[in-house]
């Protein structure tokens, strides 16, 4: 029995560092190997937040403050000219996928890239004009694209509400200096700034950023410049959660056939949050002119037979982009009938429960929206502003 | 600092190379030096209440040794446990017990609804209820005389703020720990390995597994109350307990395979507690530390025992013999209170510390009308619902939540079909269905390491040689979730008592 022990002890340190250094191996080679974008993996409205789909590194992003280190894989992909292009999960939720299956800013970018054009997308669950502006304060100095595409949608003019990640973000340089220009960005940089009371446990909470934090933002930092340590570990986190939906896909054989109405969430668009948005988007337009971006907004796809817009305010709405798109010499691009019914979603699974879900396309539905987009983008490239 | 991050990882590995190199006294230094670090990494301004805890319970362990038996020894012990709870009362209870006196008054009229605002912003230091719990129990160990008073300042500050059990436990007693601290540990390959299987162990429960149950529990506690079913609740109940066990069990793990690196040997904190089969049996294998300390300082006192377990009365109470009296219930229902009011100055903590004062009450109350052990199996389809259950006033946002929910487990509509409820038919399910998976997938995989763990030799001179070939196998399977999953993104649940 004795020398049963020694052996147990006297083999536990060696068999638990090969082991931990075969699974770090195994989890290089993989990564390494494996290739797979977003785009293909289709991860639908699952993803949390701004994706990058076609990133060649094949990065999948499940951070929020994903979308704001764009500048750094454009930079990797080192194309001579940019386009920026924000939007919602539109972009990259692909109902009933298959494994060919592209979303339309794979398609585009594509495109795009043989002709030496660089497209960096944010995809954002809901994204308003407001979290647009954030994003476009904090990236535009740093990406400096030729071309701005924004997605409009009707719908997204609802919410007042900005997401955490980008609430700080818009706290940071070089954004904070950039929405200081503009009323509607010194609006949200106002509302950052309001004072909170949080509970003694949320205090606790708070109170521990500090020297961890920075110490770990270091750390991380040099660890990323020097392996590409973050880069990779995010990568690895999709892989993780893209197997794991694909073997639920598997498991349940998609045999779940109820649905749920999603139209039971949406609520009616207040006149406040409205025009909030839209000064936002005015901003927007004010920061590309001045910046000398060309802008191109297209009114989004809709599925109008789900639920139709209230039809005074949608109409509101589009002339309301004409008038700033004139103002601001935007190009304004109608693709809202560009996608046919049956080519939006029918049941997603990727929701949590199978819903109906109005909100996006099948594969067909992004190859005619990107048939739809192509041309003008080319043109918008070609004429620059 | 905490945990998860890669700036821990950073710092233990300095730490224990050095601690191996050094003599004893430089050890020492060392530990407590890295110990302050360690703490001031959370926010330096809390490092001098921390000291004066440690400064306080230290000094009053030096008058209690020197004074002999009679009032001044008394007045010592009293004088040094109020100091205790005078911070502890300042910093983690007065904003909830002025915002408590500020409602009694509005609702009597006796003063004006601003009396009490005195714009109350106080920071809870982390860490706060275990180092003085800790600290305090030394001061009445040596009173007891269970311990000896340390003069060695260095050594004593050492094992209070010892940094891997500092923020969270396992709150320490002077007996298990300083002698280890005090000796020139002898280096063996064996404590290295159990270290870093532990750190492994706890790095994986809380990153891998409570991180990324996080989310499930936080959208299913946002939800309108009404728009949940009973499954949906009791579900959610399940959820947040299997995190806050991950939570809590990984730092445990990362707590003493941090200590075991450095040759110490910490207590258990846990024992796989959802396979408890009575609710005393649960309180014997979650947070072991504190429902021991609990019973030592607080239980027994109460039942007019003086010397905790170590006298044959204290023993038998503790076991959950000796005589059935109200004064011993009165002890128990005001234990559990407490017990609440520890973990977090809410009503909700008080709501969950009676909840398993009801539980333990019932279970002495059947054990004294049927003197017929329970079988296990039927005892743990009891125990662990109830267990689970309580977790939901621990998690709510407030009262009125928890009540809320806890009511759509005996409301009819709300097994049948919520009138809000996004649910389908049959169940009216309305929580993500990942929910659901992860909940049943988590309960097979404790329940297959359980009984695992229960076929296996639990000390490691009987173990085979195989079996540390298979910890190779956790390790190569663990290790690249470890290193894909670890960030600071989430504070460890327990931080904030």
């Amino acid at each position: 029995m004795r020398a049963a022990s020694t052996s147990f002890e006297a083999s536990l340190l060696p068999a638990l560092l090969i082991g931990a250094l075969l699974g770090v191996a195994t989890l290089t080679a993989g990564l390494m190997l494996h290739e797979r974008s977003a785009a293909e993996s289709g991860l639908g409205i699952n993803t949390t937040s701004g994706v990058t789909p076609h990133d060649t590194l094949g990065a999948f992003e499940f951070d929020s403050p994903a979308g704001l280190t764009l500048d750094r894989i454009m930079t990797t992909r080192g194309l001579p000219r940019r386009t920026l292009w924000l939007g919602a999960s539109q972009l990259y939720g692909i109902n009933d996928r298959k494994p060919k299956d592209r979303t339309v800013a794979y398609r585009v970018f594509s495109v795009l890239a043989a002709e030496g054009v660089d497209l960096g997308v944010i995809g954002l669950p809901n994204g308003t004009p407001r979290e647009h502006l954030i994003l476009l304060a904090s990236l535009a100095p740093r990406v400096e694209p030729d071309l701005l595409i924004v997605g409009a949608v009707y719908d997204d003019m609802r919410h007042p509400e900005i997401r955490p990640s980008l609430d700080m973000a818009a706290g940071q340089s070089p954004a904070r200096d950039v929405l200081a220009r503009y009323t509607a960005g010194r609006e949200i940089l106002a509302s950052r700034n309001q004072p909170e009371g949080p509970s003694t446990a949320q205090q606790t909470i708070r109170r521990k950023e500090s020297w961890t934090q920075r110490s770990e933002a270091w750390l991380t930092a040099t660890l990323e410049d020097t392996f590409g340590f973050t880069t990779a570990r995010k990568k690895g986190r999709g892989l993780v959660v893209l197997t794991l939906l694909e073997l639920r896909r598997f498991f349940e054989l998609q045999r779940f056939r109820w649905t749920r109405d999603l139209s039971n969430y949406r609520v009616q668009i207040q006149l406040e949050s409205y025009r909030g948005n839209l000064t936002a988007w005015e901003a927007m337009l004010e920061l590309a002119e001045r910046r000398g971006i060309a802008v191109l907004i297209y009114i989004a796809p809709r599925p109008a037979d789900f639920f139709p817009y209230d039809p005074e305010g949608y109409a509101a709405y589009k002339r309301d982009l004409h008038r700033l798109a004139k103002r601001y010499g935007a190009r304004l691009l109608s693709i809202e009938d560009a996608v046919p019914p049956q080519y939006w979603g029918e049941v997603d699974i990727t929701f949590g429960f199978p819903v109906r879900d109005p909100f996006h396309f099948k594969n067909a539905g992004h190859e005619l929206m990107a048939k739809a987009l192509l041309p003008e983008i080319q043109r918008a490239l070609q004429d620059g502003r | 600092m905490i945990f998860n991050s890669l700036t821990y990882l950073l710092f233990l590995s300095i730490v224990v190379l050095l601690y191996w190199q050094l003599p004893r006294r430089p050890r020492l230094w060392l530990l407590f030096v890295a110990s302050l670090v360690f703490y001031g990494f959370w926010d330096w301004a809390f490092v001098p209440l921390l000291l004066f805890s440690v400064l306080v319970d230290y000094t009053a362990g030096l008058c209690l040794g020197r004074i002999p038996d009679g009032w001044r020894r008394r007045a010592v012990l009293i004088s040094a446990v109020a100091a205790n709870l005078l911070v502890l009362g300042i910093f983690k209870y007065l904003i909830f017990f002025s915002a408590q006196l500020q409602g009694l008054s509005n609702a009597l009229g006796l003063f004006q609804p601003d009396s009490f605002s005195v714009g109350l912003h106080i920071i809870l230091p982390l860490g706060i209820s275990f180092y003085t719990f800790q600290s305090m129990s030394y001061t009445i160990d040596v009173w007891r005389r269970v311990t000896q008073p340390r003069r060695d300042f260095v050594l004593f500050a050492s094992y209070v703020i010892f940094f891997p059990q500092l923020i969270a436990g396992p709150i320490l007693r002077a007996g298990e720990v300083i002698w280890q601290l005090d000796r020139r540990p002898a280096f063996r390959r064996a404590d290295i390995a159990e270290g870093l299987r532990r750190v492994g162990s706890g790095l994986f429960l809380k990153c891998v597994l409570a991180d990324n149950i996080a989310p499930f529990v936080n959208a299913g506690f946002a939800r309108e109350v009404a728009s949940l079913g009973a499954l949906d609740v009791a579900t959610l109940a399940f959820l947040f307990g299997f995190q806050i066990y991950f939570d809590f069990a990984g730092y445990s793990h990362i707590a003493l395979g941090s200590a075991r690196l450095m040759g110490i040997v910490l207590p258990e904190n846990f024992a796989f507690p959802y396979l408890a089969h009575s609710p005393r049996d649960f309180w014997r294998r979650w947070h072991i530390s504190l429902g021991s300390w609990i019973r030592d300082y607080l239980y027994l006192p109460l039942c007019g025992v003086s010397g905790g377990t170590q006298s044959r009365e204290g023993l038998a109470l503790a076991a959950g013999s000796g005589p059935h009296s109200m004064r011993r219930l009165a002890a128990l229902w005001t234990t559990w209170i407490l017990m609440g009011l520890w973990h977090g100055a809410n009503w909700t903590f008080v709501v969950w510390g009676l909840w398993h004062a009801a539980l333990v009450s019932l279970q002495r109350g059947a054990n004294a009308v049927v003197n017929v052990p329970m079988p296990a199996f039927l005892g743990w389809m009891l125990t662990l619902p109830a267990a689970m259950l309580s977790w939901i006033p621990f998690r709510a946002e407030s009262l009125d939540h928890a009540l809320g929910l806890w009511s759509r487990l005996i409301t009819i509509e709300a097994w049948l079909r919520p009138p809000e409820s996004t649910g389908s038919f049959p169940l009216w399910l309305s929580l993500s269905r990942d929910s659901y998976y992860v909940v049943a997938a988590v309960m097979v995989a404790i329940l297959v390491a359980g009984l695992i763990g229960r076929g296996l030799p639990g000390q490691s001179d009987t173990r085979p040689v195989w079996l540390a070939w298979a910890e190779g196998a956790l390790a190569a399977a663990a290790t690249p979730l470890i290193v894909l999953f670890l960030r600071p993104v989430d504070q460890f649940i327990y931080f904030q008592f």
